[in-house]
């Protein structure tokens, strides 16, 4: 939500409100139809994300630069590719975008399911996952809650330093970084 | 008009805005030879038929010349001028 729009993820869509006077006007649809997970708007309102979670199809991303009047695709966030995998139903495939959060002006953090933290450097066109939470020991203990995969469902970025960055996982902790997800 | 050599690809509908909007000829002797052929042409469409892993997506159904190829569908050999589709399985319930 930016001060004077609000983005509202429904199972039919993005639905985008502005400002006006006591209230709030609709301004636009995006995504008719399509179930929008979760989005994520800049103070301005002119970048907006929207997470896609197309059943059969799989999670998507999408970026608006002007306010959710047009669209461009995004490649999501994904695991890295394990050799073999084609074989094996263990390596994991993101089946979710469960947050996303500023990390610093172009750079965002995404949580996801199962519980993967990815961050990306270039206003989400490409991400990398956080390798140091995802091979904490720690994580192996990890579980869904009330879903198959454990999800990363909250990201906190300290207002006074975007290193210091709180994550939430259900069902496995709290995590906290100082040094931007170093350690 | 389909190339005799290769097989003919038809997506479901529902991914019309990224797929080819007509059946393609596409190169391969294997389900996925003949998707990543198609795939080449249209970068986009690969996150929509499989996962991070180049698996399958769980609910993707292939058809190899009129029959659902259920199981280790992406190693599923194709003929020459095989008909493949890709479309999306009505999940739900329990296959046990």
């Amino acid at each position: 939500m930016s001060q004077n729009r609000l983005h509202v993820a429904t199972r039919k869509g993005l639905m985008i409100y502005e400002r006006a006077g006591a209230g709030w006007t609709h301004l636009r649809t995006a995504f008719a139809g399509a179930p929008v997970s979760l989005s994520l708007a800049s103070d301005d309102g002119r970048t907006v994300f929207a997470a896609l979670n197309l059943g059969h199809f799989g999670t998507k991303l999408h970026r608006s630069d002007d306010g959710g009047a047009t669209w461009t695709e995004l490649a999501p966030p994904a695991f890295p590719k394990v050799e073999g995998a084609e074989e094996t139903e263990k390596a994991p495939a993101v089946v979710g975008i469960w947050s996303l959060a500023w990390a610093r002006p172009g750079q965002l953090w995404c949580g996801t399911a199962p519980g993967g933290l990815f961050h990306s450097a270039d206003h989400g066109a490409t991400w990398a996952l956080n390798e140091s939470l995802w091979n904490h020991p720690s994580r192996k203990r990890w579980m869904g809650g009330g879903t198959v995969d454990p999800a990363l469902h909250s990201i906190v970025v300290d207002p006074r330093d975007p290193n210091g960055v709180a994550v939430a996982v259900s069902c496995g902790g709290v995590w906290r970084t100082a040094d931007g997800g170093k350690t | 008009m389909q190339h005799p050599d290769m097989a003919l690809v038809t997506f479901t509908a529902h991914l019309a805005r990224i797929a080819p909007p007509a059946p393609v000829d596409a190169a391969g002797t294997t389900v996925a030879e003949a998707l990543r052929d198609v795939f080449t042409r249209y970068p986009a469409l690969r996150g929509y038929v499989l996962d991070d892993q180049d698996r399958l997506r769980l609910h993707i159904a292939i058809f190899v010349d009129g029959a659902h190829v259920r199981a280790d569908a992406l190693n599923y050999p194709l003929q020459a001028a095989s008909d493949l589709h890709v479309l999306q399985a009505l999940s739900g319930g329990n296959t046990a």
